[in-house]
C-alpha cells in the first residue's frame, strides 16, 4: 500500500495582536508527521483545541501552515492546491446551507463548481441521492432537511467529483444515535469502494469501531500513532475481559486463577433472574492464550454467554495518551 | 475511414462567444439568478420601481399639460420629451447607484455567515469566476430593471427631441454606473465578515461618492470665482489663460468622477453647444480650452475604476488563510 496523505514536520503558529503579539501567538500544530496509508479509514482524536481542525484545514487548502508541508496524492498542499482539490473531498464541522436551494440544486451547484458536464452530472446525483439515502428528498429545500439528513448530503457533495480522500471534520458531531450510525455506516461503505478516509472526532466508540488506523493529538503535537490494537498494546499493560457466564461462578473463578496470563479479577453484578455472572478480568496474553482460555472455560462445563474485549479500551487508551504518559 | 486534413487551421472561438459561454457556464451566475428570482422580492422591486416611474412621467406630463403656455407646437412637445427622458434618466441612475452596492455588498461576506465560503474554496471553482458570477448575477437584475424602464424611455422618444446618440450615451452611463458601484459592494463584501457590516460600508462610499463630490464641486466653483479675478493679483493675459485652464482641468475631472455631475453636465452641452461629444471652453486671452463631453470620460475612469475593483476582490477572495 501506498502513502495518499504524507504530513511532513507541520507547524501551524496563529500570530497573536496587540503589543504582546509575540507571547500571545499561538501553537495549535506543532512539527506533526504522519501517514495516511490508501484505503485506510484513518481517526484524529484528541481533546478540544488540540489542533485538529487546524491540520485538516491546512489538508484541505484552506490555510497556510507556518512550516512543514502535506502531500495528498503526491501533491503539496502549499505549492499545488489546486491539484490537492482534485483528489480531496472535505466536509468541515458544518453544514453551509444555501436556504433557498432544493436537495438536487445543491449538488448540481457544487458538481458544477467541480468542472463536471451537465449531461454528466444528472445521473450522478441520482446515484449520490441513492447511496445517502436521500432520492425521496431530491425536490425538497436543503434547509427542511433533518441534521442527519443534512450531513449524509454533506457528504454526498464531497463525492461528487469522485476524489480518492475523503477528509470529514466531526463527521457525527451533534447527530442523534441513529444517525450516527448511519454516517458510520457510510465511511465503512466509503472505504470499501476505495476512499482514503481521514476524520476527525471527539466520539471514541467511532474511532474505536470504524478505524483502521489511529491518530492521538494534544496540543498540536501527535501522541500516538497506529492501528488501534498496537496502541492498546503499547499503553494499557493489560487488556481487560468481560465474561458473562451461567451460574456456578465459583468453577468460572477456579479455570481464570489457574490461568497464568489473568490477573485481577472483578466480579460484576449478579442478575437473579436470568442467573447470569458478569466477570471482569485482566489479561496479559495474546490472542491465542486468550483463545485457550475460553477453551478451558467451555472444556471445564462453564456456560459462557459473552466473551469479549471491553470496548472502553479506546477510552482508555485515549486517556492513557492524552496525560502525557507517552510522551 | 476519412481522412481530416491536418492542415486545416482550427478556427479561434470569437471573444463574444468565449464570454457568452463563461457567463452561461458559470455555476455562480445560474445559482444567484435562480435564488434572486424565485424569492418575491425581485418582483416586489420592479413593481416598485416601474410604479415610481410611472408615477415620475405622469408628473412631467402632467406638469406641460397643465402649464397655461401649452400650445402642444412640435419644439414644445420636444422639450417635454427630453424633460420625461432627462427625469428618467436621473431617476434610473439614483436606483443604479444606490440598488447596485446593496446587492453585492452581501455577496460574499453571506457566502462567509453562512458558512458556504469553505466549500467552495475547496472547489475547483477559480475565484475569478466566483467573483465575476456575483458580480454578473447583480448586474443582470440592473440591467433587467433598466429593460424594464424602456417602454417609458420610448415614451419619451414618441415626444421627439431625444436622439438615439443620447439614448445610448445614457445607457452607456447608466451600465458603467452599475458595473462600478456593484464593483464597490463587491469588494468590500470580498474583505468584511458580515453581509450588515459589508452593506454599510458600501453605502457611506457610496454616498461619498455621489454626494461628496458636489460638494467638492461646489468649492471648486467658489475657488473657480475667485481665480478668475487673478486673486486679486494683476496676471498677463497668459498667466491668466494658464489659472483658467489649470482651474478648468480641476473643475472638469471633479465633474467627470461624479455620475449626476457628469449626466447633468454633458446635457447642458448637449443642449448648449448641440454635441454629445465635445465642447470648448473660453479663455480669457480669447483663446479657447477644448474638453470631451464629461460623460465620456465618466465612463472611461469608472470602467478602470471597475476592473481594479474586481481585481482587488478577485484578489482578497483568492488569499488564503493565515
Amino acid at each position: 500500500m501506498s502513502a495518499v496523505i504524507e504530513i511532513q514536520g507541520l507547524t501551524k503558529q496563529y500570530a497573536g495582536r496587540g503589543a504582546l503579539a509575540a507571547k500571545r501567538a499561538i501553537r495549535a500544530v506543532d512539527d506533526l508527521t504522519l501517514t495516511v496509508e490508501e484505503g485506510d479509514i484513518f481517526g484524529f482524536v484528541g481533546p478540544n483545541g488540540a489542533g485538529k481542525t487546524s491540520t485538516i484545514r491546512i489538508m484541505a487548502t484552506l490555510l497556510r501552515p507556518t512550516q512543514g508541508d502535506i502531500q495528498v496524492c503526491g501533491h503539496s498542499v502549499t505549492r499545488q492546491p489546486r491539484q490537492v482539490r482534485r483528489v480531496i473531498g472535505y466536509m468541515p464541522d458544518f453544514f453551509g446551507v444555501y436556504s433557498d436551494m432544493l436537495v438536487w440544486e445543491y449538488l448540481d451547484f457544487f458538481g458544477a463548481c467541480y468542472e463536471i458536464p451537465p449531461l454528466a452530472r444528472k445521473g450522478l446525483i441520482a446515484d449520490l441521492l441513492e447511496l445517502v439515502d436521500l432520492t425521496h428528498r431530491r425536490n425538497d429545500p436543503v434547509e427542511g432537511l433533518s441534521r442527519g439528513m443534512k450531513q449524509r448530503l454533506s457528504l454526498a457533495r464531497t463525492l461528487i467529483h469522485d476524489p480518492q480522500v475523503l477528509i470529514l471534520d466531526e463527521p457525527a458531531s451533534g447527530l442523534d444515535p441513529r444517525a450516527r450510525v448511519e454516517i458510520r455506516e457510510l465511511m465503512v461503505e466509503l472505504a470499501r469502494m476505495g476512499k482514503t478516509i481521514f476524520f476527525s472526532t471527539h466520539i471514541l466508540a467511532d474511532v474505536a469501531q470504524i478505524s483502521t488506523r489511529v491518530g492521538i493529538i494534544e496540543s498540536g503535537k501527535l501522541v500516538a500513532c497506529g492501528k488501534l490494537e498496537e496502541l492498546q498494546k503499547l499503553l494499557l499493560p493489560h487488556r481487560k475481559i468481560e465474561l458473562t457466564v451461567l451460574s456456578p461462578v465459583e468453577a468460572t473463578l477456579e479455570v481464570l486463577q489457574n490461568s497464568p496470563q489473568v490477573g485481577a479479577v472483578e466480579s460484576g453484578n449478579h442478575q437473579p433472574d436470568d442467573n447470569r455472572y458478569r466477570l471482569e478480568f485482566e489479561f496479559n496474553g495474546d490472542d491465542q492464550a486468550l483463545s485457550r482460555l475460553l477453551a478451558d472455560l467451555v472444556s471445564a462445563g462453564i456456560q459462557v454467554v459473552n466473551f469479549s474485549e471491553d470496548s472502553r479500551d479506546m477510552e482508555e487508551v485515549f486517556l492513557r495518551a492524552t496525560r502525557g504518559l507517552v510522551t | 475511414m476519412t481522412d481530416v486534413p491536418l492542415d486545416k487551421p482550427i478556427k479561434p472561438t470569437p471573444v463574444h462567444a468565449r464570454f457568452w459561454q463563461a457567463l452561461t457556464q458559470n455555476p455562480v451566475v445560474l445559482k444567484e439568478l435562480r435564488s434572486r428570482m424565485r424569492a418575491g422580492r425581485a418582483y416586489l422591486v420592479i413593481t416598485i420601481y416601474l410604479i415610481l416611474m410611472s408615477i415620475l412621467v405622469g408628473l412631467v406630463y402632467l406638469a406641460f399639460t397643465t402649464s397655461s403656455n401649452a400650445t402642444g407646437n412640435s419644439s414644445q412637445l420636444q422639450a417635454v420629451g427630453k424633460t420625461i427622458f432627462g427625469a428618467v434618466v436621473g431617476l434610473e441612475l439614483m436606483m443604479v447607484c444606490f440598488l447596485a452596492p446593496a446587492l453585492t455588498a452581501g455577496a460574499i461576506a453571506s457566502e462567509r455567515e453562512r458558512q458556504t465560503f469553505d466549500l467552495l474554496r475547496t472547489t475547483l471553482l477559480p475565484a475569478r469566476a466566483f467573483v465575476l458570477g456575483k458580480l454578473a448575477s447583480a448586474l443582470s437584475f440592473l440591467i433587467l430593471l433598466l429593460v424594464v424602464g424602456f417602454p417609458l424611455l420610448a415614451l419619451a422618444s414618441l415626444f421627439g427631441g431625444v436622439s438615439v446618440g443620447e439614448a445610448l450615451a445614457a445607457f452607456l452611463v447608466l451600465f458603467v454606473s452599475a458595473l462600478s458601484f456593484s464593483a464597490m459592494g463587491l469588494v468590500v463584501s470580498s474583505l468584511m465578515q458580515s453581509t450588515l457590516a459589508a452593506t454599510v460600508i458600501s453605502y457611506v462610499w457610496a454616498i461619498l461618492m455621489i454626494f461628496g463630490e458636489p460638494t467638492l464641486i461646489g468649492f471648486a466653483v467658489s475657488f473657480l470665482s475667485i481665480a478668475s479675478t487673478g486673486f486679486g493679483l494683476n496676471p498677463t493675459p497668459g498667466q491668466m489663460a494658464l489659472i483658467e485652464g489649470m482651474l478648468y482641468t480641476i473643475g472638469y475631472l471633479l465633474i467627470a468622477l461624479n455620475p449626476a455631475a457628469a449626466v447633468i453636465a454633458s446635457e447642458v452641452i448637449l443642449l448648449d453647444r448641440q454635441n454629445l461629444f465635445y465642447t470648448t471652453l473660453p479663455l480669457s486671452n480669447g483663446m479657447v480650452f477644448p474638453v470631451i463631453s464629461p460623460w465620456i470620460s465618466y465612463c472611461a475612469i469608472y470602467a478602470l475604476f471597475s476592473a481594479l475593483l474586481i481585481g482587488l476582490s478577485v484578489r482578497f477572495v483568492r488569499r488564503v488563510g493565515k
